[in-house]
């Protein structure tokens, strides 16, 4: 295990609910969650998908980007849901954190973007899925 | 409460539990399978809170286990009727080793899978829905 080190890193979780209707049933741009406030510094560790509800549709694809900033801000992950990884409830498909350049690193007061891209989707005929984002922070004063 | 500079620092990890083939089925099914953690910590919390009523009597019993569907139980919690039957309403599960409150948590190596599965059997709700909240606790560790 990663040896303890009282100057390391503390873990935490946030998980969101990836609807069917207005994001998996189609393959427009949309936003999941929209330039929120990260309120302290952290990076972004890990992205899971966990199917909830059995995946359908002949080629399905979505793939989800997680931004350091707005819509159009940089790439810290991102993962894709296909008809393959969401055909059995509960299976986990790890996604793909962008180290290069610190862009999966947050400031205090940054703003992350959660957001289903146009490129390359194909829309689901059924599904949705839990999106698990893992950060790592340091001890921090309040502010 | 205590506090002290090497102690723990918690994160609650939350799942939704929707009524189709979770609440309103009978068979053994995962919610969650296998997923890696990453980093070292221990369980310390089952709660479930209900988001949507059940309008017929259920029971269905959630293990997490520590590792794939065939894990090691270290926490579970029974979700019936009673606890279905308002929105809002919190449950807590029992969490240890084996599913029985020791004393003792249950402990993740940063390595390790978790697995959260509804059993086998049961009775079939109709409609309900809720949250599961599992609550971690890990004291500052290296990157990896």
């Amino acid at each position: 295990m990663p040896r303890l080190a009282p100057f390391g890193y503390s873990r935490h979780t946030l998980t969101l609910t990836v609807p069917f209707t207005g994001v998996l049933n189609t393959t427009n741009q949309v936003n999941l969650m929209l330039s929120k406030t990260v309120p302290f510094s952290c990076e972004l560790e890990r992205i899971d998908v966990v199917p909830t509800t059995v995946g359908t549709g002949a080629g399905a694809t979505r793939t989800v980007n997680v931004r350091n900033g707005s819509a159009t801000g940089t790439v810290a992950g991102t993962a894709t849901a296909t008809l393959s990884n969401q055909g059995t409830l509960g299976v986990v498909t790890a996604g793909t954190i962008v180290t290069a350049a610190g862009a999966n690193k947050f400031g205090s007061g940054d703003t992350m973007t959660v957001e289903f891209i146009t490129a390359g989707a194909t829309a689901f005929t059924a599904g949705g899925f839990e999106l698990i984002l893992t950060f790592r922070d340091k001890n921090q004063a309040a502010v | 409460m205590g506090r002290g500079a090497y102690n723990y620092s918690r994160t609650i990890l939350s799942l939704q539990i929707p009524s189709v083939a979770y609440l309103a089925a009978t068979g053994a099914v995962n919610l969650m399978l296998s997923k890696t953690l990453g980093f070292a910590c221990e369980l310390e919390r089952i709660d479930v809170v209900t988001t949507a009523t059940a309008s017929v009597a259920g029971s269905r019993v959630l293990n997490v286990r520590r590792g794939n569907a065939t894990g090691t139980v270290v926490g579970t919690i029974t979700l019936l009727l009673a606890s279905q039957g308002t929105i809002g309403t919190v449950n807590a599960g029992v969490v240890g080793e084996g599913g029985v409150a020791t004393g003792a948590l249950p402990s993740f190596t940063d390595t390790d899978t978790i697995t959260v599965q509804f059993a086998g059997s049961g009775t079939a709700f109709t409609g309900g829905g809720c949250e599961l909240l599992l609550t971690l606790r890990d004291k500052n560790q290296a990157a990896a």
